[in-house]
């Protein structure tokens, strides 16, 4: 997996990066570090709908790296609460939380004369996560001595596909808002909550809106 | 009434005289006394008029002497000289502020709120006329037109003297306009038309009048009170508030009049003027001049067009129609006006109302007007009303022969005519055409008006290919009496292009000798119904009756333009000419050829590698960007208009933006912009002027055409500029009501995922364009075309420093190497 990420990582920034020499980006400022939060309320369980907004919070780093196009690396994490119904209409109240890393190509559109970073955009990425299990009180495994709840972990891989638009304040605050879709490609989990962990992560993915602040460099 | 014009028309030559001037009192003495019928005279069964014109003959003979025509043998386009006004120099704003203090507080609200859009308004309209590179300022034209004021003023009332300036506006039509900053604005075509000095300053006087009582804020405000059924206009329907608002702008332009008769009437200048004056104003559609067209003008001895081009019969001009309903305009119809004038004659006896109808100098009055008819050709042809700049350089050649500032813009306006002519035909195009071709056989209603209309009706009628062989045949004749003119060599070389690629003309198609020639003059000598209509005896003359009565197949194929250049093509230079132009020919036809060759994909791509080059880095280090434009439209109030003060502030914005992006991108960038001016510019201010000029015509043609403007006045200016580079560049904001289509109360239910989204569905539609375009002014090609298009996005100040600091770096970026 790390060899793919390495690959992925290679390709997307050996390509952008000698594409187009001399880039200026906003007046020459070239990096932006900033915040993001985004959430995905409808896609929880039926449960959940109204009530879960799957808040996630992180940081990235983006590069200007062309006349439309910039590179970023991010940072996120959550904690997803979730209500896992068992037989006999038995719900627990059990929690994920995760973090993950990722990559994405920002390409700000032509045809709406976006030039990086501001105008329209496009955003294509790859995110890697990692997550773990937080049993409930009310879960009956956590009382089980056959289940170690606490050691269920989920791998995930999900590449996504993001339409924004960003702007710039006072020549020095970016701001961008947008709609993600994504889609687990690779999810592997222990086993036991493993259903539940692949379905609670993969609502959060599916479709999503993001808010992010960041500062020019 | 008729009548008395026409012959006025036709006698007002540049040696319009003495007699044309008595001719037209007499006639106007005439019509005061009600002897008229249906508006033409009818001099033989009128003994007592014949009686008078009799004896007014002796002073015709006299009379008709021609004065001594102004010397223009090396007249210069016009041109603004020494130091600029103040009020070019202080910016809009400023103008704007300073006008906002003389509103009234007392008065309503809305008033005051109305008064200071009309101060934002008008000074921002009068400003972007002043740099429209239309005003000129202290030429020849304007301080003559001042020194008529002064005449006219100067006793009468200085104070008000000193509020008012005069300018002339670069324009053929027959106008003059007053603003409330007391700038009083005379057109070209006006001056063409005048007789006598007293005339135009009655013109002077009426608009003073309009200045001194404040019309145009009046007027403004009275627009204003009828939108909104304020006073006068309240309950009432919009028909007759609209009806009622123009009634208020006649009666201040009758106020105009009769005041301004007043103070021609207190002035030592002739008042009868006045009436002359409302004389030229009905026949405001009408050229100077009503010189007889012949179309052995554009022809020369091996060059004949058949008759059937030429319209024998055509209509006379006519003033404007008396019985004119003018209860929709804003102006009395002149018919009106003019009674109205003739009427206060009859009031005014035992009151002195002889004067002079020179007092400034009746030569300098003559220098002026043929300066300004010099000037009406040009101008014309800079709007692409090239019948019009043909037939008035046409009737002043009558008085100028082989004049060569007349050359000159003759040529300008045939080659222009004959790439319009060689385009493709638009709808009106075709309406036009179908409108000259039958004009013979038309109705008398439709027939041609006046020689103009003959003329206009000849060009119609003439094919592309003749009429472009007529063209090059008049350059090279001018090109061989100023070879040192590189102007009229560039021209010569667009009107072999136009030959050899539009009309898919070659050397071979042309005679090199007279034999083809005399055996056509001399077939139709041999037939002896046609023998008969030969007037002459010369090759020439029996050529003529050949091309016109022979039957086609005696002809034998061969066009009437096909020995043109017999005397021509034994000339090197005209031969090395040609033959460079239908190398010039064939490149684009093999370039084309291969092109259709292509598949789409392989086009598509070509067209995508070729947009980014122009698109792309350039590696240029220093532009000359021309009057950069910005301009905010606000189509969401009542008033669908230019959002003035946005624009205002729009344009500080890019200017700096402009400044500092350069500076930052390592461009030398030097800015001919209208806010970048002193007293000591003018000749920067005419550089703005000519650089507006010629992007104003570069926009009319073809990139790979040479423009019909004076390319070496360009040169010039990249000389002393020091680059080749200059760029016109718009940024324009459009905001608009946001429409509530199907998919936009569909995303209303995404409000609870982005309630983001209600921002957007709350606020404005707003789009931005941005535009830029550099020349090579050198060789007349763009080097560089941006055209940007942000629709439904905010125009913010990052926005434009970014897309500013992009164009500049763009720009310095060196070219990628293939």
């Amino acid at each position: 997996m790390k060899k793919f990420l390495l690959i992925s990582a290679l390709f997307f920034s050996a390509n952008f990066l000698t594409a187009t020499p001399g880039t200026g980006g906003y007046l020459g400022h070239r990096l932006i570090v900033g915040a993001e939060v985004s959430y995905s309320p409808f896609f929880t369980s039926i449960q959940d709908f109204y009530t879960r907004y799957n808040f996630q919070y992180g940081g990235s780093v983006n590069c200007i790296v062309s006349r439309r196009s910039q590179l970023g690396v991010n940072y996120n994490m959550w904690s997803l609460g979730g209500n896992q119904v068992f037989d006999h209409n038995l719900v627990a109240s059990d929690r994920v939380k995760g973090m993950e890393f990722g990559m994405n190509i920002r390409t700000f559109r032509k045809k709406r004369g976006g030039i990086a970073p501001i105008g329209k955009f496009y955003d294509i990425g790859l995110n890697y996560s990692q997550n773990k299990f937080f049993p409930g009180n009310d879960n009956p495994g956590s009382s089980d001595p056959n289940y170690d709840l606490s050691k269920m972990t989920e791998i995930q891989m999900a590449p996504h596909v993001a339409f924004g638009t960003q702007m710039v304040f006072w020549n020095r605050v970016v701001a961008n808002t947008g709609v993600r879709f994504a889609y687990p490609i690779y999810q592997k989990t222990t086993n036991a909550v493993g259903d539940f962990m692949q379905r609670r992560l993969a609502n959060k993915e599916y479709c999503s809106v993001f808010f992010g602040v960041g500062i020019l460099l | 009434m008729a009548i008395s014009n026409i012959l006025r028309l036709t006698a007002q030559g540049p040696q319009n005289n003495l007699f044309s001037i008595q001719f037209c009192h007499f006639l106007t003495l005439c019509n005061y006394h009600k002897v008229r019928s249906n508006g033409n005279f009818d001099y033989m069964n009128n003994p007592r008029l014949f009686l008078v014109l009799f004896m007014l003959l002796p002073a015709l003979f006299f009379a008709q002497t021609p004065k001594a025509l102004p010397n223009l043998d090396n007249y210069q386009s016009a041109r603004s000289n020494g130091p600029l006004p103040k009020e070019f120099l202080i910016s809009t704003a400023e103008k704007y502020e300073a006008d906002k203090q003389k509103i009234d507080q007392a008065q309503d609200k809305k008033m005051q709120k109305a008064e200071e859009q009309f101060y934002l308004q008008t000074n921002y309209s009068v400003d972007q006329m002043r740099f429209s590179g239309e005003v000129l300022v202290n030429d020849t034209l304007s301080l003559y037109v001042n020194r008529v004021a002064d005449s006219l003023l100067l006793k009468q009332d200085p104070e008000l003297r000193k509020k008012i300036n005069f300018y002339i506006l670069r324009s053929p039509a027959v106008n003059a306009f007053t603003t409330n900053q007391g700038i009083i604005f005379v057109t070209v075509g006006l001056l063409t038309r005048l007789h006598t000095e007293a005339e135009l300053a009655y013109v002077l006087a009426h608009e003073v009048i309009h200045f001194k009582n404040h019309h145009v804020l009046v007027g403004y405000e009275e627009g204003v009170k009828a939108q909104e059924g304020i006073g006068q206009y309240d309950e009432t329907t919009f028909e007759n508030r609209f009806l009622k608002r123009h009634r208020y702008a006649r009666g201040q332009e009758s106020e105009a009049d009769i005041e301004g008769f007043e103070l021609l009437l207190n002035s030592n200048y002739d008042p009868h003027a006045a009436i002359t004056a409302f004389d030229i104003l009905s026949l405001a559609d009408a050229p100077f001049s009503d010189t007889t067209f012949t179309k052995s003008f554009f022809e020369s001895n091996y060059f004949r067009f058949p008759s059937k081009f030429y319209v024998d019969t055509i209509k006379a001009i006519k003033p404007q129609n008396e019985d004119e309903d003018d209860d929709l305009a804003t102006h009395p119809s002149v018919y009106k006006r003019r009674k109205v004038i003739v009427k206060r004659f009859g009031k005014l006896s035992g009151t002195d109302t002889t004067g002079n109808n020179f007092l400034v100098s009746e030569s300098m009055f003559r220098k002026v007007r043929e300066m300004a008819r010099f000037e009406e050709c040009a101008e014309h042809t800079a709007v692409t009303e090239f019948n019009e700049a043909i037939y008035s350089n046409y009737a002043e050649q009558k008085y100028y022969p082989h004049n060569h500032y007349l050359d000159r813009e003759m040529i300008r306006a045939m080659y222009g005519s004959v790439i319009k002519k060689n385009k493709l035909y638009s709808l009106d195009d075709l309406s036009a055409l179908f409108a000259s071709l039958f004009a013979s056989a038309l109705e008398d209603d439709e027939k041609p008006v006046g020689e103009q209309g003959r003329l206009a009706a000849f060009i119609g009628k003439t094919d592309a290919t003749g009429w472009n062989v007529a063209a090059l045949n008049y350059a090279w004749e001018a090109h061989l009496r100023y070879p040192n003119d590189n102007d009229i060599t560039l021209w010569c070389t667009g009107l072999f292009r136009e030959l050899t690629w539009k009309n898919d003309l070659r050397m071979k198609d042309f005679e090199k000798t007279d034999s083809v020639f005399i055996a056509i003059g001399n077939k139709a000598k041999a037939d002896t119904a046609i023998a008969k209509k030969i007037k002459g005896d010369s090759p020439e003359a029996r050529f003529q009756a050949g091309i016109d009565h022979l039957e086609k197949d005696s002809l034998d194929h061969f066009h009437y333009w096909q020995f043109a250049f017999i005397n021509e093509l034994k000339d090197s230079s005209f031969v090395q000419q040609f033959r460079l132009a239908e190398q010039f020919a064939d490149s684009i036809v093999a370039s084309d050829s291969l092109w259709d060759e292509k598949s789409n994909r392989e086009q598509r791509k070509i067209r995508t590698v070729k947009k980014n080059e122009f698109s792309g880095p350039q590696g240029i280090s220093k532009v000359v960007a021309v009057n950069p434009m910005y301009v905010a439209y606000d189509d969401t109030g009542a008033n669908q208009d230019v959002d003035v003060s946005t624009t205002l502030a729009g344009h500080d914005k890019l200017v700096g933006e402009m400044k500092a992006s350069a500076k930052k991108a390592n461009l030398d960038l030097q800015l001919l912009d209208s806010d970048d001016l002193d007293t000591g510019s003018v000749e920067r201010f005419n550089d703005l002027v000519t650089a507006s000029e010629w992007f104003d015509q570069r926009q009319n043609y073809k990139d790979n055409q040479i423009l019909p403007y004076p390319q070496e006045k360009m040169k010039a200016m990249a000389a002393k500029y020091g680059t080749n580079y200059f760029m016109w560049s718009a940024y324009l904001t459009y905001k608009s009501k946001r429409h509530f289509t199907f998919f936009r109360i569909l995303s209303l239910a995404a409000l609870p995922i982005a309630p983001h989204i209600a921002y957007r569905l709350a606020t404005r539609q707003e789009d931005v364009y941005y535009i830029s375009i550099i020349y090579d002014v050198v060789t007349g090609k763009p080097v560089y075309v941006q055209r940007t298009e942000m629709l439904n996005q905010k125009a913010t100040d990052a926005r434009l420093r970014l897309h500013v600091f992009d164009l500049m770096r763009t720009l310095t970026t060196p070219k990628k190497n293939k």
